[in-house]
């Protein structure tokens, strides 16, 4: 710790701004709390981390059977299967890593009342963890590739960005639902109802192109679209939708700004109140 | 003494709202303000708790800084705001160099991880980094005295000895310029506590500075130079230790009342089937005294508030001194006393033929309980003043000086 630093702890000064200075010194708080959500989740189950492998394959197949096979939605010509798993690979990181930063300023109470550090590690380290089971569910991903015979092709490059999206997305969100969770107990009711809807908001079981071009644009509010298109795009060797990903980069920015400054506002309160 | 301090405060104030936290800021009240264009409620001012009330504070490099206070005097407020965990509601705090805060050990420990784990991952929580950690694991290790091969075990399966002991050790382990220490000491076996202390010792002459919060007034008065003592929020005394623990004391001493001694501001344990509803201390006379002299034959009477009637009554009076060390327990069991079945208000007698106490300020806990439970429990029950004696010789007023707390009656001769 530097020797010389003059903090000046007046109200609504308190870390009234994000200091990335901070957030870089205490990086390896940052790694322990993620490395210690990842490890508490799979400790004492039977088949460990296994888990993360099994629960995207059972949503898969259940999916498959049921909107698949019986509701016979559409899935652009690809075998339904690889059509909703491109889909769910985003999502589910996205709508765990939600309830994960829905809990994450009450599950970290005793810590936020008894010592300081910056707060924002709290959601970033629940959605870190989450990052390893995004990392897992692409080797499953690469195993259905081979299995269906789908080739590995140029526009599976696109995936970089693509997921350095859907992470701007996640933090953006995250924040602000640990932040509002925190504050108001209500939102942890609010949010597992919020994300089944929202699900249904976002063509995972079904392709982009069932809306109707009446409809589009409200898909496109939703920042999720975007990069859920992108995904099945990516890994199908599918034309990109690039207005779809525009709005959606647009959005995920407009979110990650919001939800960092509103978190950073709200964080001097969680003390008082958990 | 360096002139710049390392903490400087002014002005500081804190306020809470009272009871339930939240009460006045839930997702209902913002809707309900929304819709309506209704204004939030507004905090009164008997629904706000002042804990802390315009302090000012500078601490200087290398001081070692006690903070003694009744419970929920803003103490505990005050090393939560040096160490922002919790914003000020006015007022403003500089401070020059790192921080740590030990508001409680083992922080972040999770049942589920292993010795190992744990030990980095607290040492994160206090602000230390893994090469940092790295460094100091085998000093951690053997500080807790916990044997290596448990290391990969998780500490659920520790016992709660071995747990506190790993988590003071990290903590121990800590080389911030400014550390603030609340009460951790209260923890671990006397073998260990004493351990803790020497480890303090270190730190503190390490030209490093301490802000130290604890209710033991002995360990205060061993490691701290200066003292403050703050009373409901507010810094009453701030100076020499031995004369803020005096000061501190004195807050203790309200206006006695000799027909009943028990402080109206006890806070009570146990079932409550028999409450203490006062105490007098009575003497020879038979009369109703505040202060008594040393060596004084004294009656110390018990009044009982009896709820349900009770058997096998056991009764303990425990003299402590003003740093919180017994010094003698009166159990009514040791003097093979049987009060018989107890059904409706009674008074208890204690007869005490010498008090062999030095002139000074002690008091009393009381204690009762049936064959199996405890009926209730009250510390710091009241005050017993010694009066000094006062010896005029040769027209001189001469006051004796006493140290230590036992008055043994003796004769010189050559």
């Amino acid at each position: 710790m530097s020797s010389t630093e003059t903090i000046i702890a007046a109200p609504g000064r308190l870390s009234a701004r994000i200091s990335l200075n901070e957030l870089i010194r205490y990086r390896d708080l940052l790694y322990f709390l993620t490395v210690k959500n990842f490890i508490i989740k799979y400790k004492q189950t039977l088949i460990g981390v296994a888990w993360a492998v099994i629960q995207p394959v059972m949503q898969m197949v259940v999916f498959s059977i049921i909107f698949g096979k019986f509701a016979k939605i559409p899935s652009d010509n690809v075998p339904y299967p690889i059509f909703v798993y491109s889909a769910l690979i985003p999502w589910t990181f996205f709508a765990n890593s939600m309830s994960a930063c829905n809990s994450s300023i009450i599950n970290h109470a005793g810590l936020i009342s008894k010592v300081y550090f910056p707060r924002l590690l709290i959601p970033l380290s629940a959605i870190g963890s989450q990052l390893i089971d995004f990392g897992i569910s692409f080797i499953v991903l690469v195993g259905i590739m081979i299995y269906y015979g789908f080739p590995f092709a140029t526009h599976l490059f696109m995936i970089i960005p693509l997921i350095l999206l859907t992470i701007m997305t996640t933090i953006g969100f995250g924040a602000l639902i640990a932040a509002l969770s925190g504050i108001y107990r209500d939102f942890r009711h609010i949010v597992p109802f919020l994300l089944s809807i929202w699900m249904f908001l976002t063509p995972v079981i079904y392709p982009a192109s069932l809306i109707g071009s009446r409809f589009e644009f409200l898909l496109n509010l939703n920042p999720l679209t975007g990069i859920v298109s992108g995904f099945r795009s990516a890994i199908l060797n599918q034309p990109f939708q690039w207005n779809f990903l525009f709005i959606s980069l647009i959005g995920s920015m407009f979110f990650f700004i919001i939800g960092i400054l509103y978190f950073t506002r709200a964080q001097n309160r969680f003390a008082d109140l958990v | 003494m360096e002139s710049t301090p390392v903490i400087q405060i002014q002005n500081l104030s804190k306020q809470y709202r009272l009871g339930q936290k939240v009460a006045f800021d839930t997702l209902r009240d913002r809707l309900g303000a929304f819709l309506h264009k209704n204004p939030l409620p507004l905090l009164t001012d008997q629904k706000v708790v002042r804990a802390l009330r315009n302090l000012d504070l500078e601490v200087y490099p290398g001081e070692v800084l006690g903070i003694i206070g009744f419970n929920g005097s803003g103490k505990s407020t005050l090393l939560k705001l040096i160490s922002r965990i919790t914003p000020p509601t006015a007022g403003e705090i500089k401070i020059r160099g790192g921080v740590s805060s030990l508001l409680d050990v083992g922080l972040g420990f999770h049942p589920d991880l292993t010795g190992r784990e744990n030990i980095f991952l607290n040492g994160a929580i206090l602000g230390m980094k893994r090469t940092e950690i790295k460094a100091k694991f085998d000093d951690i290790v053997t500080f807790s005295g916990i044997e290596p091969k448990f290391l990969d075990t998780p500490v659920k399966r520790y016992s709660s000895g071995m747990y506190v002991r790993l988590a003071f050790s990290i903590a121990a382990h800590l080389d911030s310029d400014i550390l603030l220490i609340d009460e951790v000491l209260a923890v671990g076996d006397y073998e260990f506590q004493k351990k803790c202390l020497d480890k303090i010792d270190n730190i503190t002459q390490s030209r490093r500075t301490v802000l130290f919060v604890s209710h033991n007034l002995a360990a205060i008065e061993r490691l701290c130079d200066r003292t403050i003592v703050i009373d409901k929020g507010q810094k009453v005394f701030d100076g020499k230790t031995a004369e803020a623990i005096e000061h501190y004391y004195s807050l203790h001493k309200r206006q006695a009342n000799p027909d009943n001694l028990l402080d109206p501001g006890i806070v009570r344990t146990g079932t409550g089937a028999v409450r203490f509803a006062g105490v007098q201390i009575i003497d020879k006379q038979m009369q109703p005294k505040t202060e008594i002299a040393p060596d004084e034959e004294i009656t110390i009477q018990l009044d009982l508030d009896v709820q349900k009637p009770v058997n096998h009554l056991r009764i303990a009076i425990i003299i402590k001194n003003r740093l919180g060390q017994t010094l003698a327990q009166l159990y009514s069991k040791d003097s093979r006393h049987d009060f018989g079945t107890i059904e409706k208000n009674t008074s208890i007698l204690c007869h005490i033929n010498h008090i062999p106490l030095n002139p000074g300020n002690y008091y009393l806990d009381l204690w009762i309980a049936d064959r199996v439970e405890v009926l209730d429990f009250v510390e710091h029950a009241c005050d017993l003043v010694i009066r000094r004696k006062t010896l005029v010789s040769n027209g001189k007023i001469h006051e004796t000086q006493y140290s230590g707390n036992v008055f043994v009656e003796c004769k010189w001769d050559w």
